[in-house]
């Protein structure tokens, strides 16, 4: 599966168009990690348990979208976007969004 | 480019659902969690406890004795009641483990009935109390149970388990389960401190058969603590309350009585005049 | 214990209502989508012929949610040992679902043949409680630029 950030695939043309596809996942983090992040804000730095939690999160959500791109017949996920928003107290929703197309 | 227009398998961001499953899971394992740790903290203070000496503790605490005593409320009772309460006390304690504070044993002017042991050797009887306990015996026992919680550092034991535990909650800090798990751990505590009740109503019974003879005011004492509260059948299930339920209080003391042989019944002595009348003006209300 | 009490049957009031809401929802959303699927909203900034667009205007379907009780005491518990919410996960797709939906409903009433260049965007609304840590719920918002085509071009609607 193809992505890209562009409009279409630079070198290939674009023959049928399905419509946005999405995937979508929330994650909360436990209270060992909150608990080091609270200490962390003492000293400053990154906070590595948040940065390997959201990257994880952010392939569940990139593996999602191509599964709906597959489901409709696309071999091409283009002008793919991300949004990362805080849904909860303690968690966080990741998803990404892009347009299915078939590219040859 | 063509448009070919197509819904994509919704499925796949609805995720796999099993939010009852889930629920049960997630409460059991933190239940076990949470007692786990509240267990190991009441053990934990309980041998730190062990390593505070009277003398420490009488040094602490005596000085501000005062300041603890005016935190609970009332008013100060007649010289009488404190003189009364205080020559029955010296009575009780001469039939108990003689312990080694300075106690100081006041009556307060308060409507709610309480009997209280401060750490330092402070015992404070509510003139709320006296009003629901009908003969001396009752007192004693009553006296007896505090001094109970004296001799097994119960005071001590729930100070510190109550800081841990709250600052371990602290830690814990804005997640939205800490609701839960505070509920979770206040009634293990609860279960725990049950357990230090019926140890400390021991020493009580103990002592008034030793002074009368007969244990008659001690289930008089359960009776009347029973109607005062208007205990019914939710409280019986709470298992958030820290006073066992009359019930089972009794049944630990009947069943220490059978096994002592010791007289349940017999004559029960008034209470002293003084004692009657602890306040010269309204008690404050509760 | 009073509060243990009323704390069961507020999760089965959430637990048992709140799914059949759902279930209600997702229906509304799976017809309403087969309904519109003909105009299409993408995420490209250009499609076939956009240039020879007649009218071009932006579009916006928004759309607010909120958790039931039952799966925001889910969601306290989980927060403990951390992990996937999937009770949100439906949540939150649905609500973005519906936002699409209202945008395409926009742009259908106004005349419009395809939307391009969408956009989503999601924001916590904090609720009134007083240290601001409720959820009062979430904000769903998709915006995109409709365009009114040539009936002859592929994207002009189909419906």
């Amino acid at each position: 599966m193809i992505m890209t950030t562009t409009d279409g695939v630079p070198g290939r043309t674009v023959v049928q168009v399905f419509g946005v596809v999405t995937g979508s996942t929330v994650r909360a983090k436990h209270i060992g990690r909150d608990i080091a992040a609270g200490l962390k804000n003492l000293v400053g730095g990154e906070l590595r348990g948040y940065t390997e939690l959201l990257h994880e999160s952010r392939e569940e959500a990139i593996k999602r979208m191509t599964q709906q791109a597959e489901s409709v017949g696309a071999n091409a996920v283009v002008n793919v976007r991300f949004a990362t928003s805080s849904v909860a107290q303690g968690a966080a929703e990741l998803f990404a969004y892009g347009t299915a197309v078939r590219v040859e | 480019m063509n448009s070919a227009p197509r819904l994509p398998d919704d499925s796949v961001n609805l995720g796999d659902q099993r939010p009852v499953r889930d629920i049960v899971q997630l409460f059991a394992g933190i239940t076990v969690v949470v007692v786990g740790l509240v267990v190991v903290i009441a053990l934990a203070t309980d041998v730190a406890v062990g390593f505070i000496s009277r003398d420490t503790e009488k040094a602490i605490f005596a000085p501000v004795l005062d300041t603890i005593r005016k935190s609970v409320g009332g008013s100060d009772a007649t010289k009488e009641a404190n003189e009364a309460l205080r020559e029955l006390f010296d009575r009780v304690h001469a039939n108990t483990e003689s312990l080694p504070y300075e106690f100081d044993v006041r009556v307060t002017c308060y409507a709610v009935p309480n009997a209280l042991a401060l750490p330092g050797g402070g015992i404070l009887v509510t003139s709320g109390l006296l009003k629901v306990l009908h003969s001396e015996n009752e007192l004693a026992f009553v006296l007896g149970h505090e001094l109970g919680h004296f001799e097994h550092r119960d005071h001590l034991r729930g100070l510190g388990r109550g800081l841990v535990v709250a600052v371990a909650l602290g830690l814990v800090g804005s997640a939205a389960s800490a609701e839960v798990v505070a509920n979770i751990s206040n009634a293990a505590l609860a279960a725990h401190n049950r357990g230090q009740e019926t140890d400390a109503d021991l020493v009580g019974v103990g002592a008034i058969v030793g002074m009368y003879g007969h244990a008659a005011g001690a289930m008089a004492v359960m009776t009347a603590l029973s109607e005062a509260s208007h205990e019914d059948f939710a409280d019986r299930v709470d298992i958030l309350r820290s006073h066992p339920v009359s019930d089972d209080r009794k049944q630990a003391m009947r069943e220490l009585m059978q096994e002592r042989n010791w007289r349940s019944n017999g004559k029960l002595r008034p209470l002293a005049d003084a004692l009657q009348a602890p306040c010269a003006a309204t008690p404050t209300a509760g | 214990m009073a509060a243990l009490l009323t704390t069961l049957v507020l999760l089965l009031v959430g637990y048992f209502v709140g799914s059949y809401l759902e279930r209600e929802h997702l229906a509304s959303l799976r017809e309403r989508e087969q309904r519109f699927v003909g105009l299409q909203a993408v995420t490209m900034r250009d499609i076939a012929d956009s240039a020879a667009a007649t009218e071009v205007s932006m579009v916006m379907g928004s759309a607010v949610v909120s958790v039931d009780y039952f799966k925001r005491f889910l969601a306290g518990l989980r927060m403990f040992v951390g992990g996937r919410l999937g009770a949100y996960e439906t949540v939150l797709d649905r609500g973005r679902r519906e936002a699409l939906l209202r945008m395409k409903e926009e742009a259908h009433r106004r005349g419009f043949d395809a939307v391009i260049n969408v956009r989503l965007e999601t924001a916590r609304l904090a609720a009134s409680r007083g240290d601001g840590k409720g959820t009062a719920g979430v904000e769903v918002l998709a915006f995109g630029t409709a365009l009114k085509l040539p009936s002859d071009s592929p994207f002009a609607r189909k419906f």
